[in-house]
This record gives structure tokens, sequence and C-alpha cells, in this order.
């Protein structure tokens, strides 16, 4: 039973992971098409703290992904 | 007033974020959808010895819905932060981004533009500094401090 709900978390896993490579392409990939026609407008629009939000995103993403495979075994102890 | 000519001797005057508030009810959904997933990982630790299919039914769902609920506000932090209002002495740009969603660019000259206003309704827009900015026509919604955007406009306006 415990592996079969593993496998699916496992599952879950590498979807979010995935999800969260495209988004954060996804966001470069924005970033720098509209980087550019701010910058060819004037330098003071460009934007500062992008990269936060990208490495806070992988971050907690891989966090709350692993954390909860991790759970998943001590979840019946934790009451 | 932040004027600076660029290349082609366009006059960039300011750019903004569209307002928060804008960000508030999908906001307020991803934070149900983390309480909700929060007191499942509860039940299924109450539930894990009696009722063990429940426990593992009611444990993968909540990490479905924390899991996704990560990626919407993330989705929507990025989104916003791509999101811009841009006002230069020749046009005014909007670009209005949800990632994978929506890519698009409004662009409106400011040579036709004959009237500008800013409107402000209700209590929350007074409060928290955000309204709607008019081109004769063309709306431009959850703009902060919409009478100084519409001022600046204004006066690129009687400038030429």
């Amino acid at each position: 039973m415990s592996m079969i709900v593993l496998i699916i978390l496992g599952i879950i896993d590498l979807i979010s992971i995935l999800m969260m490579l495209a988004l954060v392409f996804e966001f470069r990939h924005m970033y720098h098409k509209y980087g550019s026609f701010f910058r060819s407008l004037s330098d003071t629009t460009s934007n500062t703290h992008a990269s936060v939000y990208v490495w806070m995103y992988v971050v907690i993403t891989l966090l709350f992904s692993f954390g909860a495979t991790l759970l998943y075994f001590i979840h019946p102890h934790w009451l | 007033m932040n004027t600076e000519a660029t290349s082609n001797g366009e006059m960039f005057i300011s750019s903004m974020q569209e307002h928060w508030i804008r960000y508030v009810g999908p906001a307020f959904g991803c934070l149900i959808l983390t309480t909700l997933s929060i007191f499942l990982y509860y039940l299924a630790g109450v539930s894990a010895f009696e009722q063990e299919w429940a426990s593992d039914a009611l444990f993968v769902t909540a990490t479905i819905m924390l899991l996704v609920t990560t990626h919407g506000i993330f989705h929507l932090l990025m989104s916003r932060y791509l999101s811009q209002i841009i006002v230069t002495d020749k046009r005014i740009i909007k670009l209005d981004q949800r990632l994978f969603l929506q890519d698009e660019m409004h662009e409106s000259p400011l040579d036709k533009v004959r009237v500008v206003s800013a409107e402000k309704h209700g209590v929350m827009q007074s409060l928290l500094r955000y309204g709607t900015v008019v081109l004769d026509q063309q709306k431009i919604t959850y703009v902060p401090h919409p009478h100084a955007v519409a001022r600046d406009i204004a006066h690129v306006l009687e400038m030429k």
C-alpha cells in the first residue's frame, strides 16, 4: 500500500518540478523579451530582484515536493 | 516625473506595475487552499492507523493542493512582475502578462489623445490609492496613483 502511495507521490513530485522548470524558463524568456524592450525606452525601468522570485520558487517547490514525500513516512506518528 | 531621452528621441516619463489589489482575490484563494491542505494533512495523521486507505488518499490530496497553491502563487507573482504600465512622451504601453496564458501589449499613441482624466471610485480605491486613467475612450485600470499619472500625461500633451 505505502509503496503505491510513494510511487504516486514521486509522480506528483516529478510533475511539480517539471511545471516549476517550465514556468521559470517562460519567465526568463519573457523577462529577456521585455527587458530589452524596457532598456530601449529607459535604463531606469530595468527591474531588479527577478532572480529572487525565481530562486524562492525553486527552493520552495523542491522543499514542498520532497518534504511531502518525507512527511509521508512520519505522518502516522506526529500525533 | 523622471524624463529621459532614448536613442529614437522618445522621452521616458514613468513606469509602474499594476496595483496589487488586482491579485488579492487569487491570493486569497491560494490562502484558503493552503489552509485546507494543512487541515487535510492533519486529518491524514489522525486517521493513519484506523483507516489507512482514507489517510493515504487525504495525504495525496493535501500534497496536490499544496503544490498547486505554490505554483499558483508564484505564477501570480511572476506574472505581476512582468505586467507594467509605461508612459513616454509619445505613447502609453500596457503589458498584460499571465505566464503561458496571456501575452498582450497595448499601445496608445498620445498624439491622438485629446482628453486625459483619472478616476477613483469607492472607499477601496481612495484608501488604497489606485484607479483608472482614461485616455479619450480608452481606460487603463488598476493604475497606482492615477491622478499623478494623468497629470504627467496632461503635462506631456501640453508640451506638444
